[in-house]
């Protein structure tokens, strides 16, 4: 068997040691060529140099662990004795954290931070519902102004007389107090009055003397009917009671 | 007169976590009295420093909890929570390589300098043994110079299965590959090392 081959087969057995298949092949491997044992020793002393490196459980019943371990070692390694003392110095060697970490302390500092974490969250869930509540104050604001500027031309306007800019409106009927009555009992009124196109283009070149140069503008107007709101307001509200 | 003995069940991964989700703090707490010694300990032996591995330990716990409710077998925590340390740990040291900031946790950490040099100043090996006269200081410095120098999914595959003895599957869920290529990770990590190591071995 080739080295790599059989190293390949060596890093399989110490991933599964009680693999009897695997240690079967093995032995006849070492039976076959003999310094293939001296192989499978560094692998073994390897495994239990990294094993050993571990950080240790300072309450494990160390005496009872290192028994187990020198039985293991045995049985895997033709070396014996040696590799379960080096096992033993190498384990006594290990960069032992556990018994360099204050665990409570450190584990009421990670606490803490969770705590702060979670308190950020809930301030931020907070914030978050307010801004979608102001988010939606502001765009029911923004679609209003839209409807409003953005006016079409819904109503047939009166034919303009000479000089006369022209007019859209819309409007709103709200219904007398009776139901069974046919006439509106107010009306409100979005009436946009679109650019006068001769004056505007004078006030863009600014050859109008009384306005500032600017580009033309529609102008808007909101108007309720009748000026006396009285009647209007109580139509309004009964018709919103049904 | 019959007698009712009352036996307090040990909570679940998975019910700390649906606890923690629900906002009860102590499940998480308990979480991290379950987990953080092998967190750092992973994080210890993809590191090789201390300060480091407690620094990853809590970034980890941190975004564990940040990010609780995407777990989606709340048994798998352990895992989940090793996949994180890993990850966190390699990239630490990219950052660290590129002059990353250090957060200090010197206050976590209780060996006094004395007790660390009695310690590190033992003998590693008897005389008669390969390396003899090798301090535990210098082994695990070697050791650890060793792991370092290994590609970091072999260095992570080895640590993982065996030195922290994780199930072969989990190596593979943590590492996000499949258990064949864990354990091809595995031997070329130890044959690398065995050539490092060699003598130590």
């Amino acid at each position: 068997m080739e080295h790599e081959a059989f190293e390949q087969l060596v890093s399989a057995w110490l991933d599964e040691p009680q693999n009897a298949e695997l240690a079967e092949r093995l032995k006849a491997a070492e039976a076959a060529a003999p310094e293939l044992a001296r192989l499978r020793t560094q692998y073994v002393r390897l495994h239990s140099l990294l094993t050993a490196v571990s950080s240790p459980e300072p309450r494990v019943d160390w005496a009872a662990f290192k028994s187990h371990l020198v039985d293991r070692v045995r049985q895997a390694c033709p070396a014996g004795k040696d590799t379960a003392d080096i096992d033993e110095y190498l384990r006594q060697s290990s960069p032992n954290i556990e018994q360099r970490v204050d665990w409570p302390a450190f584990r009421r500092h990670l606490s803490r931070l969770v705590a702060s974490e979670a308190a950020k969250r809930r301030t931020a869930s907070r914030s978050a519902r307010w801004r979608m509540t102001a988010a939606a104050g502001a765009l029911a604001a923004a679609a209003g102004i839209l409807l409003l500027i953005g006016l079409p031309d819904r109503s047939p306007a009166p034919s303009p007389g000479p000089g006369a800019r022209p007019v859209a409106q819309m409007w709103i009927e709200l219904p007398t107090a009776e139901a069974s009555e046919p006439e509106p009992g107010g009306k409100v009124v979005l009436a946009k009055v679109l650019p006068d196109t001769e004056t505007d283009l004078l006030r863009m070149m600014g050859m109008h003397e009384d306005e500032p140069p600017g580009e033309p503008q529609p102008e808007n107007y909101f108007m309720l009917e009748p000026m006396d709101l009285t009647g209007v307001l109580a139509s309004a509200q009964a018709y919103g009671s049904r | 007169m019959r007698t009712h003995r009352l036996t307090a069940a040990v909570p679940t991964d998975a019910e700390l976590v649906r606890q923690a989700r629900a906002g009860r703090a102590e499940a998480f707490d308990e979480l991290i009295e379950r987990y953080q010694r092998r967190a750092t300990s992973v994080a210890f032996r993809l590191l090789g420093d201390l300060h480091d591995a407690l620094e990853v330990c809590q970034d980890a716990f941190l975004r564990a909890y940040r990010s609780l409710d995407t777990l989606q077998n709340e048994e798998r925590f352990g895992p989940w929570l090793l996949r994180t340390v890993t990850n966190l740990a390699l990239n630490f040291r990219r950052a660290r390589a590129a002059g990353g900031r250090r957060v200090s946790l010197e206050e976590f950490i209780l060996d006094d300098q004395r007790q660390r040099d009695e310690r590190l100043a033992a003998p590693a090996y008897s005389d008669e043994q390969p390396g003899a006269g090798t301090t535990a200081a210098e082994l695990a410095e070697v050791v650890q110079k060793a792991l370092d120098e290994l590609p970091a999914q072999q260095r992570a595959a080895l640590v993982l299965f065996s030195i922290e003895q994780l199930p072969q599957r989990e190596v593979a869920d943590i590492l996000e590959c499949s258990v064949e290529a864990v354990k091809w990770h595995v031997f070329q990590a130890r044959r690398k090392l065995k050539e490092r190591l060699a003598d130590y071995l």
